[in-house]
């Protein structure tokens, strides 16, 4: 779906599910053109998988009754292409790799807390922020 | 698209309407056309009833296993295309995309629902009701339903009805809402590659004359309606008339109780989504906040507080917590509304008329959200169903205050309570009369396994919408007894 207007905050929880997918992507995109490096290469397979869960968890639990909106969350700290592009220069990639997983863990972690009316996904945010900090440590 | 005359589907065909009248189709966010709705005549609709009647007795034989399993492709259609169907939603009536992907979850669900259709429909028997003797009930199919549907669930809504009538054998005919018809011609669209035999499933659109033709036609069975009270009981009076089964499901006047023990923090929230989400336009939106004891200076300002940053705009841009009204007369309609709530002397505390949006939309449908105090029982925005942004808040001193003021209202859709005492929600579930009860629920909105449910003037008719009374009213069911010799 093409969305119009900049996400200037997350204020659904289809918007901070369809921000969820768009960073995975960004990560997934950085890992597949420096596959050379083994432990990106090890990552993908997770990453197929999450991104089929959030758009799962995006068409399961976006429900009538529990649409409440969401306040003070702001995508700003979590933008995974901008941090790319400001570190790859200064940077080494195993680095980079690093500081992608621990963002994206931190912005699951916030999400978690945002969200902590729907309890269901709330949980699945913090295992997949858990997972993101893991994989920070596992990249040498 | 822009412009086009939709067309009916009939007898499995997309067919060209002969009708010269037509009713435009506007995208509410920016005021442009979409399409046109042909104002199908008499002689039209009854050729999709003679279709549907024609389909009937081979569909009806049809083994209920192999009827569902088009019920399952179409499910899988409605995953596949999930995105865009949403976006129509969104693009016709203006809710935000969020709202329409729920409205598609819960018509998902409801097919899903109708494909249990070998278990919902089992008749149960007895035997030795006397010596040698045994009984059975059998539910059969009865022929030709339709029904009328509205603009605010455009997708949801048919799908309360139609699934579970063609599971159980009878064949549909679906008038969608003449101003928000394009989500039924994408579901029809997808119909059509399943593959339904032809004439299963027909979609006519129109006005006034399409549903008197329905309604009058000696082969109709019965009818679903959702839309006004008034024009339900008039409908309903004339398919009593008719002989015809009937479901109407009418406006709504939906009071929210916040007791003085209510969890604020969680209970705001749920407020804003019942009273603002889909613009006010929901059958089970809030009507009147009812602010019991001491909890209403503290519930007032935290109200106000966060409708002040809700964000008004696109449907289709993300960022936006409300969208459109979904036409121009339902916006001038609220407006006259909030004129009558400041005449009668309701403190009007946010304003939501001229709210501001983006130069883009400046020929949208908007009215921001609006908060009135000091509502009293007597006035109009506390009577009358608003269908649009606007939170009335009524302080009252106790629970059974706030039980008399619901219930000398004739509505009876939902009714909602915020409290973290069970005896007290339990008293209210017990006693007050309105179909949907929410408890610590702001939206009342039962997932269709369940009826969706409807009192007093907010419903008429035996049976509702969705899960098992749907597999009711769609068959009738036959006693045997039987005795060899």
């Amino acid at each position: 779906m093409v969305l119009k207007g900049e996400l200037m905050s997350l204020v659904t929880l289809g918007a901070v599910l369809k921000f969820a997918v768009k960073i995975e992507d960004q990560a997934k995109e950085f890992y597949e053109n420096n596959i050379d490096c083994e432990d990106f290469k090890n990552l993908l397979p997770q990453y197929e998988k999450r991104i089929k869960k959030l758009i799962r968890v995006r068409r399961e639990n976006t429900t009538e009754m529990i649409l409440e909106p969401i306040k003070d969350f702001s995508p700003n700290l979590y933008q995974i292409a901008q941090q790319i592009e400001e570190n790859v220069k200064s940077f080494s990639l195993s680095i980079i790799g690093k500081k992608i997983e621990r963002t994206i863990g931190d912005f699951y972690s916030e999400a978690a807390k945002k969200i902590a009316f729907l309890s269901e996904v709330a949980t699945l945010f913090d295992d997949i922020s858990a997972d993101h900090y893991k994989n920070s440590d596992t990249i040498k | 698209m822009k412009g086009e005359i939709l067309k009916n589907y009939v007898n499995g065909k997309w067919v060209e309407s002969e009708s010269e009248k037509t009713r435009d189709v506007i995208n509410p966010a920016i005021g442009e056309l979409l399409a046109k709705t042909p104002m199908s005549t008499s002689r039209e609709v009854n050729q999709a009833i003679e279709a549907a009647k024609e389909a009937f007795w081979k569909w009806r034989t049809t083994p209920a296993q192999s009827r569902i399993r088009y019920l399952f492709d179409f499910r899988d259609a409605l995953e596949e295309n999930f995105e865009e169907l949403a976006e129509i939603t969104t693009l016709e009536h203006g809710k935000i995309i969020d709202e329409s992907i729920g409205e598609y979850r819960r018509t998902i669900e409801n097919v899903e629902v109708a494909t249990s259709i070998p278990s919902l429909q089992l008749g149960y028997n007895f035997e030795d009701v006397a010596s040698g003797i045994d009984e059975m009930v059998i539910k059969q199919p009865l022929g030709v339903f339709f029904c009328v549907a509205p603009f605010n669930f455009p997708a949801m809504v048919p799908s309360w009805f139609w699934p579970y009538a063609i599971a159980t054998g009878n064949t549909y005919i679906v008038k969608p809402s003449d101003q928000c018809p394009l989500t039924m011609v994408k579901q029809f669209e997808l119909l059509d590659e399943i593959g339904l035999p032809k004439g299963v499933i027909n979609l006519v659109h129109g006005g006034a004359e399409a549903v008197n033709t329905l309604i009058e036609s000696p082969d109709t069975i019965g009818m679903s309606f959702v839309g006004s009270t008034k024009v339900g009981k008039l409908l309903y009076k004339k398919c009593g008339e008719a002989g015809k089964r009937v479901q109407v499901q009418g406006g709504a006047k939906n009071f929210i109780t916040v007791m003085p023990d209510a969890n604020l923090e969680r209970t705001v929230p749920n407020l804003i989504t019942s009273f603002l989400g889909n613009t006010g336009q929901r059958c089970l939106a809030g009507g009147v906040l009812l602010a019991v004891g001491d909890i209403y200076e503290s519930l007032k300002d935290a109200i106000l507080e966060s409708a002040k940053k809700i964000k008004v705009g696109d449907g289709l841009d993300e960022s936006v917590h409300l969208g459109p009204l979904a036409s121009e007369a339902g916006m001038k309609n609220v407006l006259r509304i909030i004129e009558t709530g400041i005449d009668e002397g309701a403190e009007l505390i946010l304003d939501g008329r001229n709210v501001e949006v983006e130069d883009k939309l400046s020929k949208g449908f908007f009215i921001g959200p609006t908060i009135f105090d000091k509502v009293t029982p007597e006035m109009t925005i506390a009577k009358d169903e608003i269908f649009g942004p606007v939170i009335p808040i009524i302080q009252v001193k106790n629970l059974n205050n706030a039980i008399d003021i619901i219930h000398a209202n004739p509505y009876g859709n939902a009714s909602s309570i915020f409290t973290s005492d069970g005896k007290t929600a339990r008293e209210y579930q017990y006693n007050v009369r309105a179909g949907n009860i929410g408890i610590n629920v702001g939206v009342a909105a039962p997932i269709a396994t369940f009826p969706f449910s409807g009192m007093k003037d907010s419903f008429k008719g035996d049976l509702h919408g969705q899960g098992k009374n749907a597999v009711d009213f769609f068959t009738e069911e036959k006693v045997v007894i039987t005795r060899w010799f």
